[in-house]
């Protein structure tokens, strides 16, 4: 308790003014000033303003800020953003299924149809209880089973919370697929189909992209977005506002909408880890689909009849039938 | 040649097997070049196009690879545990069983890692687990394990053959080819039969036999902790070293039967291996029987009664059937009642029904790898919400089975050019030799 009391101090102290989720320090945390000796492109005479980590504004030239995610190194990648803590909400009563965070995160991705990062599932605790949809991302964990059982560190825990993959050092035994409690990992059976303009980028971990045939990938909360001050593209895509996303450092989670004390909301709301009695630690909560905003029924409206096949071995879907 | 004169009387016996093959064996020998040769062609089109050609998916992403590893592996720590158990207990009947072990225990531990290389994603990677070797990874410890344990028993077998070679380096009517005279010159290591090379023999044979028996259960542990270590219902027990070692050697010591029976069938080693062989083996069988049972019985009947969640769903899964019903039966009722009922009778002890139990526990071991990997794997803790059955379900694919069968037709390939190799039996053999009948 005290170690946390004196973390959250340290991280005031740090505190750009304003949050990076509002935006603000997203010039810090997205670009990367040029140091002396390497190879500086010409001058443009355009000064910008930026506020350094110990919290001095220095005024650089425009040319002389990169962009983060080409030219980040690998122990930045693996080290993660400096003094954050990410965590992520799931507020089940406003799910209805729209399954834009999925299409989303697939177009993002690059993932094919039948790859999902984040899965939306019926779940129904049991046949007497009410049935609600369940947003599944990765959950990061804090104790990941994943990162445990890997041979070559190619699946690693960052500072920042986030669970990488490096996919050009995994080996592809998958170890981690079968160890993960949550089944939040996916394998790339087959040579990965991708829209050219994400097959010619250049691979980083916090993208996940371009993915590689007989490797792992998994949701990897976004850090890129995270870099350029923004939020993860399962957020942003759900009309609902399903998802908040924050730091616990700042104790703050963001939905895009509306922004929110973390420790407020879990609290007044009585959020909850899904299955973290394992010990895993996950740093996804989730919100009780009390008081929901939509009858449960309204998820099944919009989706396609294969989404709708994929439910039918519930309890709900049988019973309806009956 | 004063070693080859010796044992003259055995080596004429021995010497057809080396130097000639038969119509028979030939046809044998092209059928299991046949089968591997039709593994190799299923892992170039896996290599080729992705892990897609297996059964596998996201869900169940182990399977027969990783089943076949476990069995193999388990027929390996077999082999070796009884192959150095009888060098240092020594009783006067070991010697048909040492070699014939030895050889299944190496063949074995070759074979069984040879699956899990199937089963990487990335093979033009592997040096990374070399490179980037992380000591948390229970495949880290596998890797270490396996290795060792694969070394010291070769050095083992070889140790046990320098005076085989040595034989047949000094047999000048053994007709065989220049090249492997010379062959067995240079294996023979001009090992003379003097009692200070005799000793130095003994001796090393003594220490790695002390090793190889910590070292098997541990590298079998090893194993077992690959599924033991992680959350998933069906893998998160305790017990699972242990269960894992007592499985495997109840089936390896089947499969030791059944590799004997065949020796003695086709090799027409019947008066070296005998009845009283079989019975030993029988007994080591029954013992190992109840305590497979014993295990079996506390493994399920704790997860039954304790109704977790998960391990319901396991067990249901185990039980329902429809599905894996009667393998679970097979694997685990009648594999330990068949030792039982045919070994407890006197009367019914034949070497036939003792071969006949060690199929049926042979291979009950190997469906046992496939119910602890892929019914566990299908029980996840998230409901598998799926349209595709081949995602929820799996059935294995004909690249898998095609290097199933490879695998099982390597091991006997092995087996058979070893015989036209070196005498399985040692050449020392004394068949005079009373047989030890306390056990």
């Amino acid at each position: 308790m005290a170690k946390n009391e004196k973390s959250k101090n340290i991280s005031r102290r740090n505190f750009l003014g304003t949050g990076f989720l509002l935006g603000a320090g997203a010039i810090t945390a997205g670009g990367v000033v040029l140091a002396a000796g390497n190879a500086i492109p010409e001058i443009s005479g355009k000064k910008i303003k930026l506020l350094t980590q110990d919290g001095k504004i220095i005024e650089v030239d425009e040319t002389a800020v990169l962009d983060a995610e080409q030219n980040l190194s690998e122990k930045e990648i693996r080290d993660g953003i400096p003094g954050r803590k990410f965590v992520m909400v799931v507020d089940l009563s406003k799910c209805k299924n729209v399954r834009k965070c999925i299409s989303k995160c697939q177009e993002k991705h690059g993932l094919q149809p039948d790859q999902e990062f984040m899965k939306v599932l019926l779940m129904q605790d049991d046949k007497n209880s009410a049935p609600y949809w369940f947003p599944k991302p990765c959950y990061h964990c804090d104790q990941p089973a994943c990162v445990k059982v890997c041979p070559v560190d190619a699946t690693y825990k960052r500072h920042d919370g986030i669970v990488l993959i490096d996919n050009e050092r995994c080996v592809g035994c998958k170890f981690c697929v079968a160890g993960c409690p949550y089944s939040a990992r996916i394998f790339h059976w087959k040579e990965v189909e991708l829209p050219i303009e994400l097959a010619n980028r250049k691979y980083s971990s916090e993208t996940s992209v371009p993915a590689k045939k007989g490797t792992v990938s998994k949701c990897d909360f976004c850090p890129d977005q995270s870099r350029q001050g923004k939020l993860p593209h399962c957020v942003t895509a759900c009309p609902m506002g399903v998802i908040y996303f924050g730091d616990m450092n700042e104790d703050t989670v963001t939905n895009g909408d509306e922004t929110i004390r973390f420790t407020d909301i879990i609290r007044d709301r009585a959020g909850y880890r899904y299955l973290a009695d394992l010990g895993t630690a996950p740093l996804v909560y989730y919100l009780p689909p009390v008081n929901r905003q939509f009858p449960f029924e309204s998820g099944l409206e919009s989706v396609t009849d294969e989404v709708k096949e994929r439910y039918k071995n519930t309890e709900y879907m049988k019973s309806k039938k009956e | 040649m004063k070693i080859a004169q010796k044992n003259l009387d055995n080596l004429k016996k021995f010497a057809p097997f080396l130097e000639s093959t038969t119509t028979m064996g030939w046809i044998w020998i092209a059928f299991l070049v046949l089968i591997i040769f039709s593994g190799f062609a299923a892992i170039t089109y896996q290599i080729s196009e992705g892990q897609i050609v297996t059964g596998m998916r996201d869900y169940v992403s182990w399977s027969l690879y990783k089943v076949n590893f476990i069995f193999f592996m388990g027929v390996g720590l077999a082999g070796a545990l009884t192959s150095s158990v009888l060098h240092l207990v020594n009783p006067s009947w070991k010697k048909p069983l040492v070699r014939i072990s030895e050889l299944m225990a190496i063949f074995s531990l070759i074979i069984g890692p040879v699956y899990i290389l199937c089963d990487v994603g990335r093979l033009d990677r592997l040096a990374n687990v070399f490179i980037y070797a992380r000591l948390a990874s229970p495949i880290t410890w596998d890797v270490i394990a396996i290795l060792m344990e694969l070394i010291v028993c070769i050095v083992f077998l070889y140790l046990g053959l320098i005076h085989n070679f040595a034989i047949l380096r000094d047999y000048d009517q053994l007709k065989v080819s220049k090249f492997r005279k010379r062959l067995y010159r240079f294996m023979a290591i001009n090992y003379e039969n003097t009692p200070e090379q005799k000793k130095h023999i003994t001796w090393s044979q003594n220490v790695l036999a002390v090793m190889v028996i910590p070292m098997g259960i541990i590298v079998y542990s090893v194993i077992a902790w690959l599924f033991g270590m992680t959350k998933q219902a069906g893998w998160d027990s305790t017990i699972f070293g242990p269960y894992f070692v007592i499985a495997a050697s109840f089936g390896g010591i089947a499969a030791l039967i059944i590799v004997l029976a065949s020796f003695r069938k086709f090799f027409r080693f019947e008066e070296y291996i005998t009845f009283k062989h079989f019975n030993i083996l029988a007994n080591t069988l029954l013992i190992l029987a109840f305590f497979y049972g014993y295990l079996s019985f506390s493994e399920y009947f704790s997860k039954w009664y304790g109704f977790g969640t998960f391990n319901t769903e396991l067990i249901n899964r185990l039980f329902d059937f429809s599905g894996y019903g009667p393998w679970f039966v097979y694997a685990n009722f009648i594999a330990m009642l068949a030792p039982m009922l045919i070994l407890a009778v006197p009367k019914w002890r034949t070497i036939t029904s003792i071969t006949l139990s060690a199929i049926i526990v042979v291979t009950a071991f190997w469906v046992k790898c496939y119910l602890i990997i892929i019914p566990t794997l299908e029980s996840q803790h998230l409901p598998i919400q799926d349209s595709r059955l081949e995602w929820i379900h799996y059935t294995p694919s004909l690249v898998e089975i095609a290097l199933t069968m490879a695998g099982f037709a390597t091991f006997c390939l092995f087996l058979t050019l070893a015989a036209k190799f070196v005498t399985v039996l040692p050449s020392s053999i004394d068949i005079e030799e009373p047989v030890d009948t306390k056990l």
